[in-house]
């Protein structure tokens, strides 16, 4: 079983290669077994880990406790959802929709203030203390020209730009701000390369790996 | 006898009453034949000497013809006293003395002498007794008159249409001329009262006071007269060649053959004969008997004679005779002879004739033969243009007495003065006279009734259908209303703007959809970008397969390579802090695609916990994490390793927030292991908004290592540890070797490849110059 579960792995590993050779139907069928698979097991997750575990389970196992009274509301806004799907009811599945997405956003809003912005501009601030002079400004500065750049490369048209030198000021903000940005996307693409060389890697040692297994497999397979 | 007017009973004669129911008798009432004068009692219908008709026949219709009445006998018929009579209507000699020819005429009647009242004493009586006598004493008698005058009334009949069925049948003609018609039998004479106006004057009279003068009588019946007869007579010449033959025997050279008249002409007729007799042969039988012998050159006219003189008129020898076949059969016997070329001046004739003579004809008459049948029975006589004086010449149309002259219609009036244009008008009304028939006027609203002579419309015949062949037939019409149609209103003027616009909107509605699709250029659909591709494809591959190969064919040898451990070391130091049974929340947030750099980055971290004894209690936001961490753990992890897998958690950074809310208690680190830039922002954030002092280190990919660094510089962050680089660090830093150490010359090798790649392409593009894409 380890053997055939190696075997269709790499089978479907060198589908995904045969990409390099342009779009084919190995590339395509290996592609969509695996957003099936992914899919159809995130479904059963679901199902199983939230609506089964977490509501359910609850209600059946206890419905006077406290956490099965408190799983009614999410099941009921959670059915609410279904109505979604038929469009004369779709207003019912508003209500649900709603409530997630003001309770998101009041989450996303209050962490990002606080894991994010301020600590971050902590940072900004201390960077000449913490990094040094050097590694703080430039870490100053390339905060501060970045924002400008955002905010001055808005401006498309002439009657938009600032009379004078402060044109002149504000563009060179602009080119700063820009290198600063190239440098910030060459280290992520810089760190996207490796995760890539580290996908090719794994999975160059998984064939590479599959075929030692296979190779000893069928090795003790024709020495018996 | 007299018979009572009530009950038909016979009374004695001289009653004055009924014996029977007392009714008074009419003692001075009689019907007088119009026939033979004899007085009859009221209540006869037919006379009782000669059987002539008493009661007049009025014309009826043929529906009222078939009715039969009850016998009459013992009413009381209307009749005349004739007192009143003589006084209204005195007749004319000529009258009286035809009247009292036909009484004379007809043989007495011996067995009915006794029942007949005496007859009236008059001087026209003592010469009729004297004639009778002298026509007794010929040869003739009392039965071979009565058979001539039956041969005589059966020779009428013809012109009565209803006895002869061949011609006009009675229904065919008009009521007005059923009146006019003949009487369908000669024995039914009409009274004189209810004669027309013509027929009066030539009518017997009934009681003449004054007997005709013998003057005025023609020769020939001046034998027949009385013996008064007038001193001057009229002369031979001016009296036609018929009546000289009757006129007095010492008229005529040539006598008529006595065999060959009537017998009671024979005593009148001259006693010498004339000896160029016309043949018999050639006479109607009727006339052979009363005819002259001789058919004088010039006669007048019979056809210009009343019809009843026709009977006793001496035959003509018409020059030209219409024939008898254009005539109607029962016209044969009594159809008379054209006119002759010259007619008898009226001034030449005798009073007495002239109202009897045929009126001249004119000269431009509408000949007999072009009259319609019915008409040449009651056409008028081709009668001169002038009218006649004479009330005894019979009217161009003669109508029975009942019938008013405005009931005949004009039309009919204006067909007889066409037949006849030059015929003179209706007898003048005397005013003494008996009868008078007004010409009535037609009223405007009849007039317009008229007939008018146009051709009759022709009317188009149905050619189809089943009224085929009839004509005059409606042409249908729609009677049905037709539903109004409902009128548009009328299009309003389109100016050329508008209408382009429509037009240019029309044209794209009806052409087919076509999304205008951006031209995508794929990348290396060219044989250059082909052959980089597979150059920098086998580089890569060569590189790190070579590098993974080579320690497996040339063990011990790798490349050198210098790690920066400084982050490896916080995190190793954080990990290294924890103490048993200090509980480590690993937060799994990385899928299957990330798996095989993630996996070489959490299994150092993960075995590091576990042999510092904590527990781990797994969470993951991604629906595959479950699966991630269950097969690694089952290869890193100890049998007696404690850990805890607690389930997907969904809603991302609400999810987490509640998670973190959640938990029991405070985990002595967090260590959150993601290749994904929104779970590291989450979980930092979350954790910072917990307000707690939570430890956060974090097992990331390379590519999230500048989004790392501002948090782990911010302090949100407490370490990172980036990718295989990063684990490999982790791995010698913490004495475990494994796969990140082994795979870190692969990850050399293939940083060296793509420098290399770099370093070839930037150099062939400095030195090829830019492309025609670049160039774009």
């Amino acid at each position: 079983m380890e053997i055939a579960g190696l075997l269709i792995g790499a089978l479907l590993t060198l589908a995904i290669f045969s990409y390099l050779i342009g779009d084919n139907s190995l590339y395509r069928l290996a592609l969509y077994i695996f957003i099936g698979v992914l899919v159809g097991y995130s479904l059963g997750t679901a199902l199983h880990d939230v609506i089964y575990k977490m509501a359910l389970a609850r209600i059946l196992e206890d419905p006077l406790s406290g956490e099965a009274r408190a799983t009614v509301i999410p099941l009921v806004l959670g059915i609410m959802l279904l109505f979604q799907g038929f469009p004369r009811y779709a207003y019912i599945g508003r209500y649900p929709v709603a409530y997630l997405l003001g309770v998101g956003t009041a989450v996303a809003a209050g962490g990002a203030l606080v894991g994010t912005l301020v600590p971050q501009i902590g940072a900004t601030g201390r960077a000449i203390r913490t990094m040094g002079p050097l590694d703080g400004l430039l870490v100053i500065a390339g905060t501060v020209l970045t924002l400008l750049t955002f905010t001055f490369s808005a401006r498309k048209s002439q009657q938009q730009e600032l009379p004078g030198a402060r044109e002149r000021i504000a563009k060179l903000f602009r080119a700063t701000g820009q290198v600063f940005l190239l440098f910030a996307f060459g280290a992520a693409f810089a760190g996207a390369l490796t995760a890539a060389l580290s996908a090719l890697i794994g999975r160059a040692q998984y064939l590479i790996e599959a075929v030692d297994r296979l190779w000893v497999f069928i090795s003790s397979y024709l020495a018996r | 006898m007299i018979y009572c007017p009530k009950c038909g009973s016979a009374n004695r004669r001289g009653s004055r009453f009924c014996n029977e129911c007392g009714e008074p008798l009419p003692t001075h009432t009689a019907l007088r034949c119009p026939m033979c004068g004899a007085m009859n009692p009221v209540g006869n219908v037919y006379c009782d000497r000669c059987q002539a008709r008493l009661v007049p026949m009025t014309a009826t219709p043929p529906e009222e013809k078939r009715y039969e009445p009850p016998p009459i006998k013992g009413l009381s018929l209307p009749t005349i006293p004739l007192e009143e009579k003589k006084e209204e209507a005195p007749p004319a000699a000529t009258e009286d003395w035809l009247a009292q020819l036909r009484p004379a005429a007809i043989p007495q009647d011996v067995t009915r002498e006794e029942s007949l009242p005496p007859p009236e004493t008059g001087r026209e009586a003592d010469w009729l007794e004297q004639l009778r006598a002298a026509s007794a004493a010929q040869e003739t008698g009392a039965e071979e008159a009565d058979a001539w005058l039956r041969q005589l009334r059966e020779s009428i009949p013809p012109v009565s249409p209803p006895l002869e069925p061949e011609p006009l049948a009675p229904a065919e003609l008009p009521d007005w001329l059923r009146g006019v018609a003949p009487p369908e039998a000669p024995e039914e004479a009409v009274p004189t009262a209810e004669l027309p106006d013509w027929l009066r004057g030539v009518a017997p009279p009934e009681a003449p006071e004054e007997a005709i003068p013998t003057a005025e009588l023609p020769d020939w019946l001046r034998g027949v007269a009385p013996p008064e007869a007038p001193e001057e007579a009229i002369p031979t010449a001016e009296l036609p060649d018929w009546l000289r033959e009757i006129a007095p025997p010492e008229a005529p050279e040539e006598a008529i053959p006595t065999a060959e008249l009537p017998d009671w002409l024979r005593g009148v007729a001259p006693p010498e004969a004339p000896e160029e007799a016309i043949p018999t042969a050639e006479l109607p039988d009727w006339l052979r008997e009363i005819a002259p012998p001789e058919a004088p050159e010039e006669a007048i006219p019979t056809a210009e004679l009343p019809d009843w003189l026709r009977e006793i008129a001496p035959p003509e020898v018409p020059e030209e005779a219409i024939p008898t076949a254009e005539l109607p059969d029962w016209l044969r016997g009594v159809a008379p002879p054209e006119a002759p070329e010259e007619a008898i001046p009226t001034a030449e004739l005798p009073d007495w004739l002239r109202g009897v003579a045929p009126p001249e004809a004119p000269e431009e008459a509408i000949p007999t033969a072009e009259l319609p049948d019915w008409l040449r029975e009651v056409a008028p006589p081709e009668a001169p243009p002038g009218p006649l004086k004479s009330p005894i010449v019979p009217p161009l149309l003669e109508f029975p007495s009942e019938t008013a002259t405005g009931e005949i219609p004009d039309w009919l009036i204006e067909l007889g003065k066409e037949v006849a244009p030059g015929a003179p008008a209706p007898p003048e009304i005397e005013a003494g006279g008996v009868i008078e028939l007004a010409r009535a006027e037609i009223p405007p609203w009849l007039e317009a009734m008229r007939p008018r002579p146009e051709a009759p419309l022709k009317e188009p015949v149905e050619t189809e259908g089943l009224l085929a062949g009839l004509s005059g037939v409606l042409s249908p019409v729609l009677k049905l209303e037709v539903p109004a149609v409902r009128k548009r209103p009328p299009a309003a003027e389109i100016k050329e703007a508008p209408l382009a616009r429509a037009q240019l909107l029309q044209r794209l509605l009806t052409q087919p959809i076509e999304v205008p699709q951006p031209e995508v250029r794929r990348r290396g659909s060219g044989l250059g970008a082909r052959i980089q591709g597979w150059l920098v494809t086998v580089v890569l591959i060569v590189a790190v397969v070579g590098t993974l190969l080579v320690p497996r064919i040339l063990p011990g040898t790798s490349l050198p390579v210098h790690l920066d451990t400084s982050p490896a070391r916080s995190v190793y130091g954080i990990i290294q802090g924890l103490s048993a049974p200090a509980t480590a929340l690993v937060a799994l947030e990385y899928g299957v695609a990330e798996a095989d750099e993630m996996n070489l980055v959490a299994e150092p971290l993960l075995r590091h916990l576990l042999r510092q004894g904590a527990h781990l209690s797994i969470v993951t936001t991604q629906p595959e994490g479950k699966l991630i961490a269950e097969d690694m753990l089952r290869t890193i992890a100890a049998p007696e390793s404690l850990y805890t897998i607690v389930e997907y958690r969904p809603a991302g950074a609400t999810g987490i927030s509640q998670l973190l809310a959640g938990a029991r208690e405070k985990p002595g680190v967090i260590l959150l292991l993601t290749a994904r830039p929104a779970s590291l922002r989450w979980w930092i954030e979350q954790t910072q908004a917990r307000g707690e002092k939570l430890t956060l280190v974090a097992g990331l990919s390379a590519a999230l290592e500048p989004a790392a660094a501002p948090y782990l510089n911010a302090g949100a962050l407490q370490a990172a540890l980036y990718g295989l680089g990063g684990a490999a660090a982790y791995e010698s830093e913490g004495g475990l070797p494994g796969r990140a150490t082994e795979r870190l010359d692969a990850l050399v090798a293939g940083h060296l490849a793509v420098i290399a790649l770099i370093l070839i392409g930037a150099i062939i593009h400095t030195l090829a110059g830019p492309s025609q894409e670049g160039r774009r």
